[in-house]
């Protein structure tokens, strides 16, 4: 069955679209590939397709993350130049989480240690505020 | 093990699904099935008359028919699911391309299914994105295979 994925670049990452196309082009897939502003549009099986992102994950792999994509790159129906310009569709939520991406980046690499206080947070009860109100105020 | 990620195609959480060895259920995958299918050629209609009459089944034939259309694609995802991971505050699953009663609808039908659920926020800072993604880690490392 045919897949179509989207590869996108964290801003934090050092690779460009088109160091990552030349890369998998290098590794011998036979994929449809788009450079895009974000990243890689890639159209092939879907074994084909999930064997190309893992090894594109050995480039940088912290730093891009994939999804499915529904339209194959340069779909006529779907494709501003054949439908004479307009909005390009998912585009807005794509880039509020690329925005995201260096910090999720930052996160998955390195992943920290969960803080005490993250455990214990809950809402303060009514006794316990009055306590405080009470040694505050006297 | 089958995630419904909301919204259904965020990239950040089919990332981290995929990441840690379970399999998301995307919007994507479900509509590249559909704009494949022959008979469907003429965006923005990218759905058939069968999507319509299937979101039946989780709205009542008065919902406008973004509603019925939405929940005849995500209504079938949800019931396909085995757990799920949540944004909170999602604001791009409603504008020009959501809908806010089908999102209410949705996360209406997660929490009817009683399949384990996680709410998470989208990141403002290094210390929120380290807890999101250890949050989703812990998950769905406690879901099992």
């Amino acid at each position: 069955m045919k897949e179509v994925r989207l590869l996108v670049l964290s801003p934090s990452s050092p690779l460009s679209p088109g160091a990552l196309y030349r890369h998998l082009v290098r590794e011998g897939f036979r994929l449809r590939m788009k450079e895009t502003c974000f990243g890689l549009v890639v159209e092939g099986e879907r074994e084909e397709v999930e064997r190309a992102v893992r090894k594109a994950r050995e480039l940088d792999p912290f730093g891009i993350f994939s999804k499915p994509r529904a339209y194959p790159p340069g779909d006529p129906r779907i494709c501003r130049a054949s439908r004479g310009g307009g909005p390009r569709m998912g585009f807005c939520f794509l880039d509020y989480e690329v925005e995201k991406l260096p910090l999720l980046s930052e996160a998955l690499r390195e992943p920290g240690e969960e803080r005490e206080e993250e455990g214990r947070r809950r809402r303060l009860e009514v006794r316990e505020l009055r306590e405080i109100l009470k040694e505050e105020l006297a | 093990m089958r995630v419904f990620i909301f919204p259904p195609n965020s990239l950040i959480l089919h990332e981290l699904v995929e990441r840690f060895g379970h399999t998301p259920l995307s919007l994507g995958r479900a509509m590249g099935e559909r704009v494949r299918d022959p008979g469907l050629d003429n965006p923005p209609l990218n759905l058939t008359e069968e999507d319509l009459v299937r979101g039946l089944k989780y709205v009542s034939i008065e919902a406008p028919s973004g509603v019925r259309g939405r929940m005849g694609v995500l209504g079938p995802m949800v019931e396909q699911a085995e757990a799920a991971v949540v944004v909170r505050n999602a604001d791009y699953a409603f504008g020009c391309s959501g809908c806010a009663r089908a999102n209410l609808q949705v996360l209406y039908l997660l929490r009817r299914r009683g399949i384990p659920v996680l709410e998470v926020e989208y990141p403002r800072d290094r210390e929120e994105a380290r807890r999101m993604v250890r949050r989703i880690a812990e998950f769905l490392r406690g879901l099992g295979k």
